[in-house]
């Protein structure tokens, strides 16, 4: 199986992640033009280890993994969430670790104090360095970013090459595999990150094992240009009124340096949300957007080219491509999205939907009851699980936040109607009235009929965890096909 | 096999009514043997097997329905049954009775020189053997019940 490295830098870059790992949670596949499935390899570069956007992301990703591992993925099953694999033996941790970076000015950092000749008077190096850097920037700590200065990543970032991580990364780099680097322009980690790390790839240390591989690797990339603002605050030294300059002025060097990536994707909103002001850290916590949604597709949509092609670490060209949507709307359905993307992500979207708000909302009244958790032996004892009590119900809830927090979010995505409403349980999408079923059934009553009728028809040969999860991957397929012509 | 079954419950609704229902008479031909009549019994016995038949294959595979899988609503489906059968048995003894039927069967035998068969089946016998016929088809149905269950994908579990 060929292997995808998606590299998140930043923030952005976690968010992304985190949107590519919902969407293949619901069952949308990363996979090549002939449908053979990518194993997805997690990188963060982020200097803010503890920001939560990167903690929710690497753990989203790890139960995920569990997950993926646990469950049966031969070609019996029917079963379409969790099916692409991630892969976290690589690099364990995701992040690739930037050394001295905690309690350490700038200027620390690159030496300042020690740029003096013999008399103890500052050197040439002191002089250039202090064109290139404000006061603030030599002065500024670095355990949660870069605060918006790329001119300070682009320094420090240079470090992530020297790492174990990347070693490893490169070693484990196969002939057939790929990379997509995900990184905003308009902030200091993505926008330093991102030109850094194509020169790193394709100018990579050739006594590193693995070297030719990824020096001509196809690599596809995706630039979020702004897409949300921050509220003004003295302290930070974050400031959105300089978003769009930053963005001119770091395309404008795309444009004329960046010629390493195959494909590059532009992604952007002019209609944004404030967010509160955060410089990084634990507080560092942007709401969903459906923005890194439609970037997360921009993955899909890079395993499936097949005309691209590098030779001695040059691509034979460079493509470009946008997102746009059918109609400018401030609420976002799936009626406004374009058919490609509809194709895509409307059916397993809708389908995840509705297994995590099943067991968020009726699993526990049926356990025990209806007969295909009696007869599977789907007990209290499995929703006691670590399987089912640790991984999949923290993966529901992440998954229905991820889905609350884009409806709340500007523009908002808000193709489901989340409310709980065991009373009309299939007036779940909205602006789609539910076909009529001839049942004696309704509700979540005529969700458990679908279960009772195909728990006869699974393999109850494979383990209780693939069971429950292909259980309800054939009852909630056939449900949206008869409520919802899916 | 329907003689025995409601023969168990024939002390609800007496000897006299029994013996009109399994058929027998005391009424002698020419030769001086008894003369039988239908049995009744096969009948009320078939449909309330019939009866058990039909709400049991309604409940298990037409129904057959998530919401209605618990306990309750097989009770409910039991219940179905039983009065239906008891108005069914009450129901056609009444009539046979108030339409003369059953005393022309006793009168016969009270002409016999015995007057003590005749009017000896009163209304409220009628009633006891419909609830006979309630016992019998609630049975059925829970044998019954016992047989198809297992091909309801979402009743498989009632009642137990």
């Amino acid at each position: 199986m060929a292997k995808l490295y998606v590299i998140g830098i930043g923030g952005t870059g976690s968010r992304v992640l985190k949107s590519l790992t919902m969407l293949m949670a619901a069952g949308v596949r990363v996979e090549d033009d002939k449908q053979r499935s990518y194993e997805i390899i997690p990188v963060i570069i982020d200097p803010d280890h503890a920001a939560a956007d990167l903690t929710r992301t690497v753990k989203l990703m790890k139960d995920y993994s569990k997950v993926y591992n646990t469950l049966d993925h031969n070609s019996s099953n029917q079963n379409k969430f969790f099916g692409t694999k991630i892969n976290m033996e690589i690099i364990p941790e995701v992040r690739l670790p930037l050394e001295n970076t905690l309690d350490v000015d700038f200027k620390d950092y690159i030496g300042l104090p020690y740029m003096r000749d013999i008399d103890n008077l500052p050197n040439a190096n002191f002089a250039l360095v202090s064109t290139l850097f404000s006061q603030k920037n030599l002065d500024a700590k670095m355990e949660v970013g870069f605060k918006g200065n790329p001119n300070i990543g682009s320094v420090v970032l240079n470090q992530f090459a020297l790492t174990k991580q990347w070693t490893d990364l490169v070693a484990s780099f196969g002939q057939d595999d790929r990379i997509f680097v995900i990184s905003s322009i308009f902030g200091g980690t993505g926008a330093s990150g991102f030109p850094l790390l194509l020169k790193k790839i394709r100018s990579v240390d050739e006594k590193l094992p693995g070297c030719k591989n990824i020096k001509d690797s196809i690599i596809g990339a995706i630039t979020v240009l702004p897409y949300f603002d921050v509220k003004p605050a003295e302290d930070s030294e974050i400031d959105s009124s300089t978003f769009m300059s930053k963005t001119k002025a770091a395309l404008s060097y795309y444009d004329r340096n960046m010629t390493e990536a195959n494909m590059i994707y532009y992604i952007g909103d002019k209609q944004k949300k404030q967010y509160e002001n955060s410089e990084g850290g634990a507080t560092q916590q942007n709401r969903a957007h459906f923005i890194e949604l439609a970037s997360a597709l921009a993955i899909v949509d890079f395993a499936r080219q097949s005309d691209l092609e590098t030779t001695e670490g040059k691509p034979s060209k460079v493509q470009y491509k946008e997102f746009g949507i059918r109609d400018e709307v401030d609420e976002i359905l799936f009626g406004n999205l374009d058919n490609y993307t509809n194709l895509n992500i409307k059916k397993p979207l809708v389908m995840f939907t509705m297994f995590c708000k099943y067991m968020k909302e009726q699993l526990a009244d049926s356990v025990g009851k209806q007969p295909w958790s009696k007869d599977l032996k789907f007990d209290t004892n499995f929703v006691r699980s670590h399987f089912y009590g640790a991984l999949l119900k923290d993966i529901e809830t992440a998954y229905i936040q991820w889905l609350e927090e884009m409806a709340d979010n500007s523009r908002a995505f808000t193709p489901f109607d989340l409310r709980e409403k065991k009373n009309d349980v299939f007036a779940l999408i909205k602006g789609v009235v539910p076909a009529k079923v001839f049942s004696f059934s309704s509700n979540y009553a005529l969700f458990d009929d679908y279960l009772n009728k195909k728990q006869g028809k699974i393999n109850h040969g494979s383990s209780k965890e693939n069971m429950f999860v292909e259980l309800f991957y054939t009852a909630i397929n056939d449900l949206v096909k008869d409520k919802f012509r899916l | 096999m329907f003689n025995t079954i409601y023969g168990w419950f024939s002390s609800l609704y007496g000897v006299d009514l029994d013996d009109y229902l399994i058929g027998f008479t005391r009424m002698v031909n020419a030769e001086g043997d008894p003369v039988w009549e239908a049995n009744h019994y096969v009948m009320f016995g078939f449909i309330a097997l019939g009866i058990a038949l039909f709400i049991a294959v309604v409940y298990y595979y037409i129904i057959n329905s998530a919401h209605f899988n618990k306990i309750w609503s097989w009770l409910t489906m039991l219940l179905i049954t039983g009065l239906v059968n008891l108005f069914i048995g009450a129901g056609v003894i009444i009539s046979r009775l108030n339409s003369g039927e059953i005393d022309r069967c006793l009168d016969e035998i009270a002409q016999d020189g015995n007057e003590l068969y005749l009017n000896s089946v009163k209304t409220a016998d009628c009633w006891m053997f419909g609830l006979a016929n309630l016992f019998v088809s609630v049975a059925f149905f829970i044998i019954i019940s016992l047989i198809i269950k297992w091909g309801s994908s979402s009743c498989k579990r009632s009642p137990f």
